[in-house]
């Protein structure tokens, strides 16, 4: 189904068109929260708030624009609100001081089908990118897992090219220092 | 450029994004400092295996979720979600911090009490061990109404 027959069938309300647009997006909203949040659960809060968000403002989105962009706004705006109340809550909750962090094993029993070197590397990565101030994290993200070139970007984050390749530049400067002492 | 400066730039490098003069630059060093070779190894080991794991997927009852919020059951759906939400954000995070607080303060009082309880029971002590000192205890045998008998009920009456 094309983007637009299926944008008319989800503004007249049709419930089905809306699953098929889920099904179509689910993986691209849901990965850029779980990369946002490094949190599986916060991830499906963020994804059920997102997709209720899209259904609900889908008569404000104009034609002319992308949907994916316009969703990955959306998805990129409540996955940065739900990092900034888990921070607080994870200060209030005094978790740092016995640093619950996703581990590497959670991720090994979440996916046995990978080895555990390699889920090593993607927490130790995770963790890296976690640790970035939101709009670097914002851009690395887009970048490095959802393959989006530094236009797509730009759009998606409301900003200049310019300003993506600076947030690029020094997010990839700041992984480097800190990946360096994770991996020692 | 000095080592840290060639360092910080080793995630651009393995990614092929420096400028050709500053590729060169970075080639020259790594030449030269092993440390630097080892970092590129082990950074650009990390960084394309992590790269690898591109999809997670979410849990196949989501859409029920989500279904549940938009459709009939929207207000119910919705509260619940947001009422987890909250608990688990808000909620838990502030009853531990005032579970910690009320512990502080507990603490607090309870060690103040304690130290006035010491400092009155070793007041206590002195007192009966200056009686014992000078004999005052004799005064006891002495009639209520005179000085001695007097002076043995104000101790009494000190010591409780």
């Amino acid at each position: 189904m094309k983007n637009l027959e299926l944008l008319e069938k989800i503004r007249r309300g049709d419930r089905s068109a809306f699953k098929h647009f889920y099904e179509e997006y689910k993986g691209m909203v849901f990965n850029v929260c779980y990369r946002m949040l490094n949190d599986k659960q916060d991830a499906e809060d963020a994804t059920q708030d997102i997709f209720v968000k899209a259904f609900r403002s889908i008569q404000k989105f104009r034609s002319d624009a992308k949907l994916s962009t316009w969703l990955y706004q959306i998805a990129v705006n409540t996955g940065l609100n739900y990092a900034r109340r888990k921070k607080i809550a994870t200060w209030l909750s005094l978790d740092f001081l016995v640093g619950k962090e996703e581990s590497i094993l959670d991720n090994a029993q979440a996916r046995p089908d990978l080895k555990l070197e390699k889920n090593e590397s993607d927490a130790l990565v995770q963790q890296a990118i976690q640790s970035l101030p939101p709009r670097q994290r914002t851009a690395i993200i887009l970048q490095r897992y959802e393959e989006l070139s530094y236009k797509e970007i730009a759009e998606v984050m409301k900003t200049s090219l310019s300003a993506v390749e600076s947030l690029l530049h020094h997010a990839k400067d700041n992984l480097t220092k800190k990946l360096i002492v994770l991996l020692k | 450029m000095k080592h840290k400066e060639i360092q910080k730039k080793l995630l651009r490098y393995i990614e092929a994004e420096l400028p050709p003069d500053e590729r060169a630059e970075v080639q020259l060093h790594l030449e030269r400092c092993e440390q630097c070779r080892k970092d590129v190894q082990s950074l650009s080991g990390a960084w394309n295996l992590s790269q690898s794991i591109k999809q997670v997927q979410p849990s196949p009852f989501l859409w029920n979720k989500i279904s549940a919020q938009l459709g009939g059951k929207t207000q119910k759906g919705g509260l619940v979600n947001k009422v987890r939400v909250f608990i688990r954000q808000t909620a838990r995070p502030a009853l531990t911090a005032a579970i910690v607080m009320l512990g502080l303060f507990i603490g607090i009082k309870l060690g103040n009490r304690l130290m006035m309880t010491e400092v009155s029971s070793r007041q206590a002590g002195t007192s009966l061990q200056l009686q014992s000192e000078f004999g005052l205890e004799n005064f006891r045998v002495l009639s209520s109404g005179s000085l001695g008998g007097e002076l043995a009920a104000f101790m009494d009456y000190e010591n409780e």
